[in-house]
This record gives C-alpha cells, structure tokens and sequence, in this order.
C-alpha cells in the first residue's frame, strides 16, 4: 500500500516536471530493424487520391490507411476513435454548427513539409465543393462533393480550421478528414513553384478569393495526377502522412512499404516494411498461407476454403461477419400481391399480405444451413439501419417490431391472410441474381416455407439486376427481392437513399411520409441519444409497414500466419488494416 | 511474295473488324459495369454511377460506342491511340494496362512454350522411333492423361506438392530409401527404352543410368547438398560433358573423331573458363553479362570447329557451338546457386524456396544483383510454366510422334538407307526437317492461342498478365478492357497465322507462297 503511494507521487512529480518544461515524452519508434510482413489483397493500390472520384475504392483505402494520419478510424468493434496524436476537432458550437479542427505541432509528411491548415483547406475546397467552375459544377471531382453543407470559406490560421457548417448535420464527425497535400498537388500543378511553404501561401490566397482561373490546373492536379499503377515519377504523389512511406509499388503485383523515419505522432508500428500483395483467388491465397508467401489474407469463405484453412497446421484464422448483409425487399407499387392497388387501394390488405408473407421466411434456417457452417459467430441482423455490435443496435434490434419475424410462423401467416379476405394461393414473384449459388438456396428455402402459407413464390431470377437501373425499368417488375447492401461507415445518413419516398435506391416503392420526415429529421440531429430515438422510430415504423427483412451479415474469413502476432479482424473499411502497428512478428516477444 | 502478304492482312483485318463489332457488343450487353455501385447504399454511389456514367457513355446505346471506339482505334494509324480507359483498372488508359500484362504474359509463357516444343518434340519423336514399345505405351498413357486433365487442377496440386511439400522436404532434406529406388528404376526403365536394342544392351543402359541415377541421389542425400545447393566445378563438368555427349549424339555421333575432339575441347574449356568468368559475372552484374559470355562460347566453339574440324568444318563448327552455347547454362546456375544462402535468408518463407504466387520476391527486388535476381524469377516462374508446359507437352509429343512416324514411311527415307546412310543420318537429316513442317504450323497458332490462353494459371499463381486482364475485364463488364485484350490477341493470333504460313514455304521448298 505505502509503496503504491510513493509510486503514485513519483508519478505525479515526474507528470508534472514534465508539464513545467513543457516537452511532451520523446516518441519512441519500435519498428524492428529488418522485418517484414507481406499481407494479400484482391487489388492492388492505382490511385494515392482516395478522395478523388476516380482514387475512392477499397484496394486504394487500404494502402492509404497505412501511409496516412487521420483524425479518426474505426477499430474492429466497430466504433470511431479519435487520433489525437495527429490532430484534434471538436464542435465549438451547436447553431450554426461549427467545427474546429487542429493539427499537432510535430506532425509532417514525409518530405519534410509540416501539415498545417492550408492542408485542411484543400480537404475543405474538395469535400465541400468550395471552387466551383462557371456552370456551379464542383472544380475537384470529389467522390461526394457536398455543396450543400459548408458552403463558407472556413477561417484558418497557422495549424486549424474552423468548419461552420450551413445546417446541423449528424454525420459531422466523420464528413472531414485530411486529403492530400497542398503543397503537393500545388506543385504537381505548377512544377516551376519548389518551395512548398510558396505554394501553400499561393494555395490559400486562390481559394480565399476565388481565383477560379489558377485553381483549375492544381483541380486537374488533384483529379488525375494521383493515377499510378506503378511506383510514381513524382514523390509529390505519395507523399506520406502517416506511419509508412511508399518504397516500391509494381503494376498489379505487390505494393511495399517502409516505416516513414520522420513518424512521431501516434502509435509505432512495429514492422520495417508491409508488402501487399494482390492475390485474387482464395485457394492461392490459402495455399500462400500455407507456404509463407504471405502471412495475412482475408476474403469471403466457400465451404471449400474453410475446409482448407482449418487444415492447415501453421495458421489462425477467424471467421466473422462482414459489413454486407442480405436483405428481402417486398415491392409496394408494381400492382403485385404487397401493392394495394391490387386491393383496391385497401391499405390494410396489402399489409397483411406483407406481413403474412415476411413471417414465413425462414431467416433462422437460412442462417443454419448457409452461414453458420461459414462463420460460427453468426447471429440475424434485426436492424435495417445498423450492423451488429455498432453504437445503439441493441437498441434498435430490441424494440423495433423485428421480434415478429424472427420465426417462421404459417399459423399466423395463414390467419392474417384470412383475416384480409385474400384468396390463396397467392402469387409472388421472387427474383434473386442468377447464377448465384447462396441466394438460389435462399430461394428454395423461402419458396418451400411459404408454399405452407398459401404464397406460390415463382422464380423470377435473371442474372442482370435489370431492375437497379430505375431509367430503364422505373417500377420494380419483381414483387420480392433478395440481394444486399453493403455499408462503408457507421454513418447515420444514407439510409434515405433506400428507405425515402423516390429516392434513387428504392427499388421497391416504398414510401411513408413519417419515415421520411423522421430521416430528414435524423440528418441534422446532433444529440446521439435523441438520433437512437429516431432511429428507433423509423424502424418501428418500417417494419410495421412490412417493407422487408434483413437476415444476416455476409461471412468473412481472415487467415494469419503464426508468425504475426496481434491480427484483429474488423467488419469495415480497412477490414484487418485497421490495426497494422499492432502487427507484430512472432519471435520478437 | 508481297502482294500475298498483303492480301492475307486485309483479309484478315476484315475478319477481325466484324470480330471486334461482335465481342463489343457481346460485352456491351453481358450486363451492367455499374452493378457493384447499384448495391452500394454509400452516399456517393449516385454520384459515382452519374461520373461513369458520362465517362463511359452509357447513355448510348453499344453500337454507337462500338464506333467510338472503333475511331479511337483508328487514331492508331497516325500515332495516336486511344483504346479508351478502363474502369475496372482506375480509369488506367487500356494501352497502358495491356502493355504492362503482355511483358508478363511473354515472359510466362515464352520459356512454358519453348520447354514444351523441345521437349514435347524430343519425347514424339524417340516414341515413334521405339513404335509399339513399352516405352511408346507407357507415353501414349501419360500424354493422354495430361493432356484431359484440367489445368487449375493440376496448378493447385503442384503447388501443393511441388511448392508447399517441396519447400518442407527442403527444411529437413532426407530422401527415404525408396524414393531412391523408384527414380533410379524409371529412370533406368525411360533410358533402356530410347536406347532399346537387345536384350543385352538394354540391361546396362538400364543398370548403368538407373543405378547413376541413384548413386547421385545417395550421394546428395549424404552430403546435406540440399541443405544449401551448389554447383561448383564437378557440376559445370557434369553438366557440360553431358550436354556435350547429347549434342554430339544427335548430331554427329561418336564416330566422328574430328568432331569429338572438338566438342571435348569446348567442353574442358567451359571448366576451364568457369573460374575467370565468375570475376566477370560479379564485377559485371548485368543480365548482359549472359549475353556477352554465350557471345564468347559460341566464337570459341566456332573457331575450335573451324581448325579442328578438317573436311567437316561446318558441320563440326556448328556442333562445337551448340555445345559451347549450352555451356553457359550450368555457369550462370553456378552464379545464382552461390547465392543460396542469402536468398534463403532474404525470402518470407519459413521453408524451402519454391513461390506459390506471383512472379517475384520485393525484398529480393530492391537487391541489385542480376543473379539473385535470376534466382527469385526462376523459383517463381518454375511452378507456373510447368502447369503450362504440362499441358501443351501433351499435344506436342502426339503431333512429333505421328507426323515423324509418317515420314519414316516415305519413298525418300527409305532411299536414304538404301544408299547406305547411318540411322542418324537418316533420322536427323532426311525425316526431322520434314517431320517438323506440320509441327511448325502448329506451333505458330499455338503460341498466338496461349498468349490469351492462360487466364486460369495467372489467376491460380497469382500472375498479373493478358489472362488476368480479359477475367477482370469480363467480370466487371469492362468493356474497354476486354477489346484491348481481343484486339491483342487477335492481331497476334493474325500475325502467327501470317507466320506460318511463310514457315511452311520455307521448310518445303515444293510450297510457293503466291
């Protein structure tokens, strides 16, 4: 106890020595001198843009986790953690909101140059469609150009930006984020300006007045120079701003990586190189495994694959679920058997038919027989607007009426069809992608479980997804639709794609004004309690309606070698990256 | 000659526009290259399907595409290419990605061809010299199995056996007694039967190869030499005097003395040059060091034919060259063997050296040495272009064996032995040229065929290359992308057919191209 004591003081006196000459402890790097890990990826890195419309894909975001800082990142609950020894934000105000982001002292890219606000100026002219050219198009191809959010040119000075947006906005944590380097695209833009503190001034200046005419070469900049399949001729492309720098990147082979010498800010990885390697078929990656040639992989498992893997003698492997998840979706306005026009116009009919129809898919005996042989852990997905494990879906999947459907139930399926008058049989047309294996079984058990209710379920497949393309077909021709959507973050916006009276995903018609307000509602609430109380309204009120049914996560299986210690395998974007400096070689312990 | 030629490629071009019009709109319509976005709830996806969607021109319908395109392939004839982006790869410019994948397809299938004429050909043509003999049956089998076997079967099992099995075998490398037995009796068995002759005769051949055989296996076996392979001076002797003796038995035979000598010169010289040539080989560590040395064998074989060879100059000139030619290879496997050690040291892999994926090791990479270089590319490309070779061995071995069977046949040959001709003489001379002219045909469309034809390979070893291109192309509905590839493939597979046309009236002089 008293030795507690005197400990607790020595570090309460060394805290505040520390404090007094105001140095913050020396960084120490633990990269291991000489090691190496090589990990497998279906694609390989092409773009250092990951912002850009052309850059914004997976194989690019991973590579880009590794060489870039940021403000935030999911680990692999998944839940959003602040890196505050890159940079720190918070929300200065509510109305309007506003936003302070702040960058730390230390914090550089690799070539030397600090990251200061003219960095996050170019994120904010980017994200927020800041230069527009003269037909109010956004002048950067930002994958989401968000013109409608903070309009005015935010205030900066040496190392922040203050972000006031136009409206309150719930996803505002995760809208901003920093790109690429100012200095970099400037230069890549204007090659006779050198020094990059010259071409951040000049940066800043342009966008501050709107000089359209000097902005347009350094958007070009940003829109295609980052394009490299290859190791670029220009270090200005991969300029780093995190824990490793590009050494060496061979067209659809293997990207490498080295621990960037001038890291001090954030956890040290312990690596000297990561090489990623593009491997496309899961049996070579195994087999890869196995011989050495790798030592991570991950993918989507067959019945095969598992099989394999739980052979092999000399790695791990976790199976988990997947940000992707299978979902039927029932059709409102094609005049089929959930359309109440069918009825009449009789509402409540249709409803019933829905409903009827829902209880009879067999959600649990689809997970049994397809899924859980593939990831043990599985469980069904009772949310439409959130995955397992994130922030307030145990909320949501206890109190949103998914309790109903979690069984198969004929009895109440037929009584609710008799109750509506409807005379069986009733016909529905199902469609799932042909050609796909999983959702074919799907079908048959869908089918076979709803035969005992009166619903005959006619296969209505075709392999082109026709209907997606709302131009050409703008009313959905199925009456029921089994396929998938895949979420990239835990944003809580979106959902109005899928869910709002016309949106452009709604394949089926669906529309009720009170979800559509309360969605409305939700994109610009800021208090997390009141946006699980919406979300948990909406959901009340969707699966009430009987707009569908989600069943389950798409499996994912993720193979390490032992020779790496400290794999953590995580549902989204960059999946198992999301820890690399955990990464750790075995025999170093 | 001329207009024929030019009367073949308009010909052709013809053939392969209303081909591209086809596959163009085949692709076109085999589905949507933005289904991927459709399903995403990302709120970007919008955006994304409306910037491709502009990109790609989608709002027109393919035939109209295909003619935009068809004018971006146009602008090749003045220098200025346009084969459209590909989306799949990025919006990389399609020439760009088919330039990078056709340097990786040749170097896959270019050494994967060339194993399988020489050997496919050498095996044909010993069984149809030893017609209806076991060995004859015991090929005829062999190629028909390999030759209905499916290749990502065979890919995936030698990756397993000649990868992940080798590899553990070469981290604790002891041969079991019976092993030995089994490779000393078939190759005991393989080398009595090309020999054939009678009873007598096959029986040292028998014991006197197997028992070598596995004499040497025991000998690798006590000596650790798999632990860390070298070469050194015994195996560039070894490997010299035998390449020497092959040579000399195809060509000349034994009874040549003048020729004999010849070759016994290059040989001990190649041993003898072995040791400066190792300064050379380190101080310039360039890959046209091999070049400059096969320069200097080759001259030094030819000169030692000119003054030794007499009467036969030319005759033996050529013979002493082939062998001083051969002789490079045990020296350059010399230089990239000393490296062994340090390559174990150097790779990822925990065991063993063999590569299941890909066509090179980065740590070895940014090593500037020519020769571990050579190393790292030889323990990748071994796996691949067997399971390549396998298969197109197969087909060759039955082509050798029937086309010289068919030859042996004929009035000439048989006048040939009629006026007193050797064996050799016959069957190397008279029958091999003309025996090789279907051969020769074939083998020019097969090369344009396996250019495109190994996408399932690529895609099991992980190579990036034609193959991989077209399957990326055809998933993602990339229809840019997969034009390139059949614009590639197309005009190869025309120029081939071009080529062997040409070849065949150069091989039989009563065939006039006109």
């Amino acid at each position: 106890m008293k030795k507690k004591r005197v400990s607790a003081a020595i570090a309460v006196l060394a805290a505040g020595a520390l404090a007094l000459t105001g140095c913050t402890p020396p960084y120490e790097s633990e990269v291991i001198a000489d090691t190496e890990i090589t990990v497998a990826w279906n694609d390989l890195i092409d773009n250092f843009n990951g912002s850009s419309a052309a850059g914004n894909n997976t194989a690019n975001a991973v590579v880009l986790y590794m060489m870039n800082s940021s403000f935030l990142y999911y680990n692999s609950e998944p839940a959003l953690v602040r890196n505050t020894d890159f940079g720190t934000f918070e929300k200065t105000s509510d109305d309007p909101l506003t936003v302070k982001y702040t960058i730390n002292d230390n914090v550089t890219w690799s070539d030397g140059t600090p990251i200061d606000s003219a960095d996050l100026l170019l994120a904010w002219t980017t994200i927020f469609a800041g230069v527009t050219d003269a037909d109010d198009a956004p002048l950067f191809t930002h994958a989401n150009p968000r013109g409608d959010l903070a309009s005015a040119l935010p205030e900066i000075d040496d190392k922040s930006i203050t972000i006031v947006y136009d409206k309150a906005y719930v996803d505002w944590e995760i809208q901003f984020d920093l790109g690429v380097a100012a200095h970099g695209v400037v230069e890549l833009a204007y090659p006779e300006i050198t020094d990059p503190e010259e071409a951040k001034a000049m940066f800043v200046e342009a966008v501050q007045n709107d000089d359209v005419d000097w902005l347009t070469p350094v958007a070009k900049a940003w829109n295609d120079e980052y394009q490299a399949p290859s190791t670029p001729d220009s270090d200005l492309v991969a300029l780093s701003s995190g824990a490793y720098v590009l050494d060496e990147l061979v067209e659809n082979e293997y990207v490498a990586l080295k621990a960037n010498p001038l890291y001090t800010w954030g956890p040290s990885p312990k690596y000297e190189r990561i090489i990623v390697r593009q491997i496309e078929d899961s049996t070579a990656q195994v087999q890869a495994i196995e011989n050495g040639d790798v030592q991570i992989a991950a993918g989507q498992p067959t019945p095969d694959v598992l099989e394999l893997v739980k052979g092999l003698d000399n790695a791990d492997y976790v199976t988990a679920d997947e940000a992707t998840y299978e979902h039927v979706d029932l059709t409102f306005n094609n005049g089929g058997p959930f359309d109440p026009a069918t009825y009449g116009g009789d509402e409540d009919t249709a409803k019933a038919v829905r409903q009827a129809f829902l209880k009879v898919i067999p959600r649990q005996e689809i997970l049994d027989k397809l899924i859980l042989p593939l990831n043990e852990n599985a469980t069904l997905r009772d949310s439409v607007l959130q995955i397992p494990g994130a922030p307030g879906y145990d909320d949501i999947a206890s109190t949103n009426g998914s309790a109903d459907y979690a069984e198969v139930d004929i009895e109440g399926a037929k009584a609710l069809l008799a109750d509506a008058g409807v005379t069986t049989p009733v016909e529905v047309k199902f469609w799932y992608p042909e050609g796909n294996v999983r959702r074919a079984s799907e079908f048959e058990f869908i089918q076979q479980s709803a035969a005992l209710a009166g619903f005959t379920v006619v296969d209505d497949s075709e392999p082109t997804w026709a209907f997606t393309d709302k131009e050409a077909l703008p009313i959905n021709p199925h009456d029921a639709v089994i396929f998938a959507w895949q979420s990239t973050s835990l944003a809580l916006t979106g959902s109005d794609q899928y869910l709002g009276s016309g949106q452009p995903s709604n394949f089926g018609g669906y529309s009720n004004t009170e979800v559509d307000g309360l969605l409305k509602d939700l994109e610009t609430e800021l208090d997390p309690a009141v946006q699980t109380e919406i979300q948990v309204e909406v959901e009340k009120l969707v699966w009430e309606d009987a707009y569908g049914v989600t069943i389950f996560q798409f499996p994912g299986i993720t193979v390490w070698n032992n020779s790496v210690t400290n794999v953590d395998p995580s549902p989204l974007s960059p999946t198992y990256f999301w820890n690399f400096w955990e990464w750790a070689p075995a025999d170093s312990e | 000659m001329l207009t024929f030629v030019a009367r073949r490629l308009v010909a052709t071009l013809l053939v392969l526009l209303v081909a591209s019009f086809i596959v163009y709109v085949l692709t076109a319509n085999s589905g949507d290259p933005l289904r991927e976005l459709r399903g995403s709830r990302d709120p970007s996806a919008q955006d994304q399907i409306a910037y491709l969607s502009g990109l790609l021109n989608l709002d027109q319908p393919p035939v109209l595409r295909y003619f935009s395109w068809l004018g971006g392939v146009g602008a090749c004839f003045i220098g200025q290419c346009d084969l459209g982006i590909s989306v799949a790869r990025g919006e990389q410019p399609v020439i760009e990605a088919i330039g990078g994948a056709l340097g990786s397809t040749l170097q896959l299938v270019l050494a994967a061809t060339i194993l399988a004429i020489v050997i496919g050909v050498a095996i044909g043509m010993t069984t149809a010299l030893r017609q209806y003999s076991g060995y004859d049956y015991v090929v005829t089998f062999l190629t028909f199995v390999f030759y209905s076997l499916p290749i990502f079967w065979v890919a995936v099992l030698l990756k397993e056996f000649g990868a992940i099995q080798f590899n553990s075998f070469l981290g604790n490398p002891v041969i079991p007694w019976w092993s030995i037995l089994v490779i000393g009796i078939v190759m005991g068995f393989i080398a009595s039967s090309v020999v054939g002759g009678e009873l007598r005769t096959r029986v040292i051949s028998f014991v006197s190869v197997g028992g070598g055989v596995a004499a040497l296996l025991i000998l690798l076996d006590v000596t650790r030499w798999f632990e860390s392979p070298s070469i050194g001076y015994v195996g560039i002797a070894l490997m010299s005097v035998a390449t020497g003796a092959v040579v000399l038995f195809t060509s000349t035979g034994f009874h040549n003395r003048r020729a004999l000598l010849a070759v016994g010169i290059v040989v001990v010289l190649t041993i003898a040059l072995s040791w400066p040539f190792q300064f050379l080989f380190y101080y310039v560590n360039n890959p046209w060091t091999v070049v400059l040395v096969l320069a200097i064998m080759v001259g030094l074989g030819l000169l030692v034919g000119f003054f030794v060879g007499g009467d036969g100059k030319a005759v033996v000139a050529r013979t002493a060259a082939i062998v001083g030619g051969l002789g490079v290879i045990p020296l350059v496997l010399d230089q990239m063997f000393i490296r062994w050690d340090e390559y174990v040291a150097r790779i990822p892999l925990s065991n063993g050296v063999i590569a299941t994926i890909g066509a090179s090791t980065p740590a070895i990479r940014r090593v500037d040495d020519t020769w571990l270089n050579m190393l790292d590319s030889l323990t990748h490309m071994l796996l691949p272009t067997i399971a390549l070779m396998i298969i197109s061995l197969a087909a060759y071995t039955r082509y050798a064996r029937a086309s010289l069977l068919d030859v042996m046949n004929q009035d000439y040959v048989r006048t040939a032995r009629a006026k007193g001709l050797g064996e050799r003489t016959v069957v190397m001379r008279h029958a091999f040229r003309n025996a090789m002219i279907p051969i020769a045909t074939i083998i020019a469309l097969d090369f344009g065929a396996v250019i495109g034809g190994a996408v399932i390979t690529e895609r099991v070893f992980a190579w990036q290359a034609m193959g991989s291109l077209f399957n990326e192309g055809l998933h993602r509905i990339d229809v840019n992308l997969v034009m390139g590839f059949f614009l590639v493939t197309g005009i190869l597979a025309v120029i081939f057919n071009v080529i062997a046309d040409l070849l065949y009236s150069a091989l039989d002089p009563r065939i006039r191209v006109s």
